[in-house]
């Protein structure tokens, strides 16, 4: 077939064939299989369980853990299956939103930066001022009490 | 004699005198007087009152010119008079909608913004601060060369909290100024706002002294009370032990924490200044389904024999102030 061709159509075709060949090779090894784990792309609801203390307060930006006794205060929140429920204040006299136990969920259950609190009595918004993260023993919260003026913040630690 | 609703009136020979002079000195200039204001004595919160006011020109002797009718207006900062308030008048040369007098209107005596002007010029009469001078200016001017009579006509509109406050009127024109006798002032006796939120705040009453650290709060809030020795009675100057004696209000349940000393002994802090920061809904041990209304305190010593209160006996008041 190349007997009537010149040298020159000849290197053209081997270099087109070479080209088409390459491609193909490069087709056929992205066909090999990517591994992902089972669940990796599975979004989790951050996991905030257990009994939390108060360590340090404020309002307004000024420290009142010397001002007042918290150290009665405890939140348990509970977990079932992974979806928030329960929470119960161990100690109903130290400054909370609430101040009967109830349910609890968060606005977001896998990027959170609210907690609401629902009892019979009261509804409030609980703040989370960095986003918690499971594993974590630490939160801070911010919330008002009465007037809108009047920030608090808590610092809790997991018990 | 002017007589009319809430003016205050007390015979002094010196003053009559000096009056007449001055009337005699001026008595060919512009001469603006109230004659009559008709205002109630009690209103409902939040619902919207009429007052009357009765007004004479005498005489526009200097040119007859038109001018334009100022009117002050003293009302509680609450109120939100700028908004919430209407005016006008209807007189024999003519009859006029009123406006919110700019910073660019100047009162041509005092130089300054009309509603500055009052405050400098007639200060807030018995209230003890939280109220402010609204000032409205005519939309037509009027000239008035043979004098004139009219009724100014304010709708106003009182917050939603409870109080008692003195009120006060004045008028004024554009051409002229707050000098001589071109104003006349009035302050009604204090009023009363019924039917409201909250424990009434008496503005005409004396500045009550301030207890909360916080400058707005409601019981919901975890209060510090600040006690200092060196205001008021000083009779606990150099004290050891200063002891809070307080009553809750919820409805019509009372509840009192009194010569406890486990709870209510305040903190020394210093230069004898003392607090204590508590949350009045589990100080008092108050149900969950009740709120407090208000407080009353009173300070004692450790043998009760010291109680500092208002002048007058009376417990210290702590009611919710906030404006959310």
């Amino acid at each position: 077939m190349f007997k009537h061709m010149k040298v020159t159509q000849i290197s053209y075709v081997i270099k087109k064939t070479s080209l088409v060949c390459l491609v193909i090779g490069l087709f056929l090894m992205c066909e090999s299989p990517i591994f992902i784990p089972e669940g990796a792309f599975q979004e989790v609801t951050v996991n905030m369980s257990g009994s939390w203390k108060i360590t340090s307060a404020y309002r307004n930006g000024i420290e009142i853990s010397d001002k007042f006794d918290f150290s009665g205060f405890g939140l348990k929140l509970d977990f079932d299956n992974s979806e928030a429920t329960t929470y119960q204040i161990e100690t109903k006299q130290v400054p909370f939103p609430v101040i009967s136990d109830g349910n609890w969920k968060y606005n977001d259950p896998v990027y959170p930066t609210q907690m609401l609190l629902l009892s019979t009595l009261d509804t409030a918004i609980i703040e989370f001022v960095a986003s918690p993260i499971s594993g974590f023993n630490e939160m801070r919260i911010k919330f008002q009490l009465g007037c809108s003026d009047n920030v608090y913040i808590y610092d809790l630690e997991l018990q | 004699m002017k007589n009319f609703k809430g003016h205050r009136f007390e015979w002094n020979p010196y003053r009559a005198m000096a009056v007449f002079f001055v009337c005699m000195l001026l008595i060919f200039s512009m001469c603006m007087t109230i004659l009559q204001i008709d205002q109630p004595s009690v209103v409902n919160a939040g619902e919207a009152f009429e007052i009357t006011m009765q007004v004479e020109v005498s005489k526009d002797d200097d040119s007859g010119n038109p001018f334009f009718l100022v009117v002050g207006f003293l009302a509680p900062r609450s109120w939100s008079t700028a908004t919430n308030t209407s005016v006008r008048f209807e007189s024999s040369v003519g009859n006029s909608s009123m406006r919110l007098t700019t910073n660019d209107e100047i009162d041509e005596n005092t130089k300054l913004p009309w509603n500055t002007a009052f405050l400098r010029r007639f200060g807030i009469g018995d209230n003890y601060g939280e109220v402010e001078w609204v000032t409205f200016i005519a939309d037509e001017a009027f000239a008035a060369a043979a004098g004139a009579t009219g009724t100014v006509y304010i709708t106003a509109l009182p917050g939603e909290d409870n109080m008692i406050v003195q009120l006060a009127y004045g008028i004024s024109n554009q051409t002229w100024g707050l000098g001589d006798d071109n104003f006349d002032l009035v302050f009604t006796d204090c009023m009363e706002v019924i039917n409201g939120k909250g424990y009434p705040s008496n503005l005409c009453g004396p500045k009550p002294r301030q207890l909360v650290e916080q400058a707005t709060f409601t019981m919901d809030d975890l209060i510090t009370i600040v006690f200092d020795a060196k205001e008021g009675d000083d009779f606990m100057l150099g004290a050891s032990y200063v002891d809070l004696c307080a009553k809750a209000y919820s409805g019509d349940q009372v509840y009192e924490i009194c010569n406890h000393e486990d709870v209510a002994a305040l903190n020394y802090m210093g230069d004898d200044v003392w607090e204590i920061t508590f949350w009045p809904r589990s100080y008092f041990d108050i149900p969950e389904d009740q709120d407090i209304d208000f407080m009353e305190v009173t300070f004692t010593n450790d043998n009760g024999n010291l109680v500092v209160t208002n002048i007058d006996g009376s417990a210290f008041i702590i009611a919710p102030k906030c404006f959310d």
